[in-house]
């Protein structure tokens, strides 16, 4: 698939991935900006604002009907954490111009409404957002983080990861908190909105069957109407140890425990051996041949699920496990068990499996626009970008010397546990 | 082989009758490097009871038993599924529904391998006394994992205030006391009933071709004898159990599903039937209807609001699922905008917007490789073509919508399920 980068603007760039094979293409605007506790909310509430209306379509109704028109074309609207950057995401998949029944152009109909959900929001006589607008905003958004925590698995997630990085900006949630939410305000929001565009990263894919040139000259009229001040991104706090090991159990009325370990990775994000962690990490808990789904769920029983996930940005590994209470104590000893192991270089077959596994699944995002999208968007915040192929070339050169030196990386930080109240004490 | 084209589509599928009894679909995509293949058989938690053509004899096994199933043909005397689809990169998976069980796998290199995986563990099965008893343990965990998911406990609460009799209302992995009597015996009955080829069908999609299909068919399946499977439920009354439950579970944002339950005069639905039912819950309640805006703008609903036309062998019905402060009030507007819609009828716009918005999702559909496979079973299971769909959705008039929408969704059948904390 061939790729297309042009720079839109400053700290603005086009990516498109050009695929004629696909049903449908994919337009996204992805902004990131620092992480910090005083804009996370606010942020958070202004992408969603924009995908729900404009100073065109001024109801979410209208807005709705004209996807519906536009060949049930859906929009949505994300946010997520890129290391400390908080990516603000607003995308579009839309029916390929072939399948059109009048022979109008869906893709770029799609790319003019997506911008001017971005550029042109409904604004009063003032230029202010409207009240009502933003309380429906708190709303959903209020509703949205306890959606999250009434999800256990996600909330027992976040609440490791705001222990484990109490200190630094990523302990912050990429939505903020409920009551940062309801502090915002109008000017908030007015202030949030322009400095996403004059400050963000900006990335805009185009994957499909759009014609690039078009939308490079589209695009840069549209960032002509805005005064850029863009300086580079901050990198993550690097910490490779804190001190003692911190535990917590939680408990809340739940029928089956959960288990989250923490673990420090002593490998900044651009290190050259990045794609043996990720090798250790999938021999680790990656895919059923891994280390703890094979032992401490197969052969063990000791948990319904196991699994391990390096966060490179952010240089650290999690392991979520589901598990009962009386067995958390033998499946952490596993555990380090089972990394030293990796230490010890017993893991050939798993080594071999991983490498071939990590491989297929590299590949396989070429056949999804909307993965496709998603790889590129997630480099946001990298100072060079990779395709899925270099990505596998990478994983295909790991030898298994580098993966053991990886395994002693690791420096275990946190243990988060959550299980039902004990009988005597409810 | 039969070649099956689609011209608003551009795609076109084979369809084989191979000699094993098996029924395959496959459908190559240019430019994709990466196939999945899907390897189901009828058979799905509804089926407790059933009869088979050699037999005179009803067989009633215990809830749960179709997934049970599921997990132990991963094992294997020596190395279990997951162990040897480690060997070629594959990614593999299996599901239980409430009427099929399916073994998938993905992959970008080397397919005919996995391929042969696939069908080689799926059709020998390996059980014991231990490994049952091993597998007891397991699946009680898994099951127990769900009773802390809220939008499951709100569904599965639904379906048993709907039906007194049908399976549909027992959870698809059964519950910890019905999978206690689950015994190797009882497996290899169920096994050697559901599992025979005529009973199943295989579908592949992407980078495949279908010569590479047959080669590894020919090799790996023998010929099945031939059967018939009848299935039977206890009588299900027309009304419901009872129109209100409500469960507790430590949370802040109460979850919601209400649903109406419709008549099931035949046990399978006609796909025409199912495309006009469609369309209407889009007209009713897909994202520019006036209950969706009006739901909305009153803080009743947020984006995870959601209906589904839920339909399979001897159940019919309709949900909508959410999160609400007010699920009560969420379930009267529905009630009013159903009744409005019998009174006022449909109007073209809205008719037209609701089919040119599914058409569009129609054919977005087959640009994912699994989403066209899973389709294939579902289709074929169900005794239509895929292709059929995107021709309903060109054809269908509004007066058939009209008709449909008339003789549903009636309040006396109508039943409200709360999940929230204590």
């Amino acid at each position: 698939m061939d790729i297309n980068k042009r720079k839109i603007a400053k700290g603005v760039t086009l990516l498109g991935v050009k695929a004629d094979h696909f049903k449908t293409n994919e337009i996204a605007i992805s902004l990131a900006l620092p992480l910090e506790k005083s804009t996370a909310s606010v942020n958070a509430l202004v992408i969603n604002l924009l995908s729900r209306r404009n100073h065109e379509f001024a109801s979410m109704e209208q807005l709705n009907k004209k996807l519906a028109y536009l060949y049930g074309a859906s929009l949505s609207a994300a946010v997520s954490k890129q290391g400390e950057c908080q990516v603000l995401k607003i995308g579009i998949t839309c029916l390929d111009d072939r399948f059109s029944l009048d022979g109008s152009s869906i893709s770029f109909e799609c790319l003019k409404l997506l911008t001017s959900l971005v550029f042109y929001p409904r604004l009063d006589d003032n230029g202010n957002f409207y009240e009502e607008d933003i309380k429906s905003e708190q709303r959903i958004l209020i509703e949205k983080i306890e959606s999250e925590n009434n999800e256990k698995r996600t909330y027992v997630l976040r609440q490791a990861e705001s222990l484990m990085f109490k200190d630094e900006p990523y302990g912050i949630n990429k939505y903020g908190t409920i009551e940062d939410v309801k502090k915002i305000t109008s000017a908030d929001v007015l202030h949030a909105w322009h400095n996403m565009l004059d400050t963000a990263k900006i990335m805009i894919s185009v994957v499909g069957n759009v014609d690039f040139e078009e939308t490079a000259s589209y695009l840069v009229s549209m960032f002509r109407t805005v005064i850029r001040h863009y300086t580079p991104l901050k990198d993550a706090v690097f910490v490779t140890s804190r001190g003692d090991v911190k535990e917590k159990m939680e408990r809340l009325d739940v029928k089956q425990g959960k288990l989250v370990i923490g673990f420090r990775v002593n490998m900044k994000p651009d290190d050259k051996l990045t794609p043996a962690m990720r090798t250790f990490c999938d021999v680790f808990g990656g895919g059923p041949y891994s280390k703890l789904f094979a032992n401490v769920r197969e052969k063990m029983s000791l948990c319904y699920y196991c699994s391990a996930r390096y966060t490179k940005l952010k240089s650290y590994i999690m392991i979520q496990c589901g598990c009962n209470e009386e067995n958390m104590d033998k499946a952490v000893r596993e555990i380090l068990n089972q990394l030293e192991e990796i230490k010890n270089g017993n893991f050939d077959e798993e080594f071999n499996s991983s490498k071939i596994g990590l491989r297929d699944a590299v590949l396989s995002v070429n056949d999804t626009p909307e993965l496709i999208e998603n790889w590129y968007s997630n480099q946001l915040t990298v100072k060079s970008i990779k395709s899925p192929e270099e990505s596998a070339q990478e994983n295909d050169a790991v030898t298994k010397e580098q993966v053991m030196h990886c395994a002693t990386l690791l420096k275990l930080d946190t243990i988060y546990k959550l299980s039902a109240p004990k009988e005597d004490e409810e | 082989m039969k070649e099956i084209k689609s011209a608003v589509l551009g795609e076109k599928y084979y369809e084989i009758d191979h000699k094993s009894g098996l029924k395959i679909y496959v459908l190559p995509k240019e430019n994709y490097s990466s196939t999945y293949a899907i390897f189901g058989t009828k058979y799905g938690s509804i089926d407790t009871r059933f009869k088979r053509s050699d037999s005179d004899q009803w067989t009633v096994v215990p809830e749960g038993i179709a997934h049970f199933l599921e997990h132990k043909l991963f094992e294997s005397e020596d190395l279990d599924a997951f162990a040897r689809y480690a060997k070629t990169g594959a990614s593999a998976n299996a599901y239980t529904s409430f009427d099929k069980t399916c073994y998938l796998f993905q992959c970008s290199d080397n397919f005919k391998d996995s391929l042969e995986i696939l069908l080689d563990f799926v059709t020998h099965p390996y059980f014991t006394k231990e490994t049952v008893e091993k597998e007891q343990g397991i699946i009680g965990q898994e099951i127990t994992m769900y009773y802390d998911v809220a939008g499951w406990m709100s569904t599965f609460n639904l379906l048993k205030c709907l039906y007194h009799n049908h399976p549909v209302r027992i959870d698809i992995a059964g519950t910890t006391d019905s999978i206690a009597q689950i015994t190797d015996k009882l497996l290899y009955d169920c096994y050697n009933t559901f599992y025979n080829l005529h009973n199943m069908c295989l579908a592949v999609v992407g980078n495949a071709q279908p010569e590479d299909v047959l080669a590894v068919c020919d090799k790996m399946l023998e010929t099945a004898p031939e059967l018939e499977i009848e299935r039977s439920f206890e009588d299900e009354p027309r009304d419901i159990v009872k129109d209100y439950e409500e469960y507790h579970l430590a949370m802040n944002m109460p979850v919601f599903s209400f649903g109406y339950k419709e008549t099931c005069e035949k046990p399978v639905q006609d796909l025409k039937t199912v495309v006009e039912t469609n369309i209407l819950l889009e007209i009713l309640a897909g994202d520019t209807s006036d209950l969706y805006i009006n739901l909305f703008d009153r803080g009743l609903i947020n984006t995870n609001f959601s209906k589904e036309y839920f339909i399979g062998f001897g159940y019919e019905a309709v949900m909508f699922d959410g999160e609400s402060e007010n699920p009560q009030a969420v379930a009267d507007a529905i009630k009013e905008a159903v009744a409005n819609l019998k009174s006022n009828g449909i109007t073209d716009e809205q008719f037209e917007s609701a089919r040119r918005s599914l058409y569009g999702r129609e054919i977005m559909e087959y640009n994912d490789i699994d989403s066209v496979a899973n389709a294939f079973v579902g289709a074929h299971f169900n005794g239509y073509s895929i292709f059929e769909t995107i021709d309903i959705y060109k054809n269908v008039k509004k007066s058939d919508i009209e008709k449909r929408l008339a003789n549903m969704m009636k309040e006396k059948y109508s039943a409200l399920s709360v999940v929230k904390g204590k």
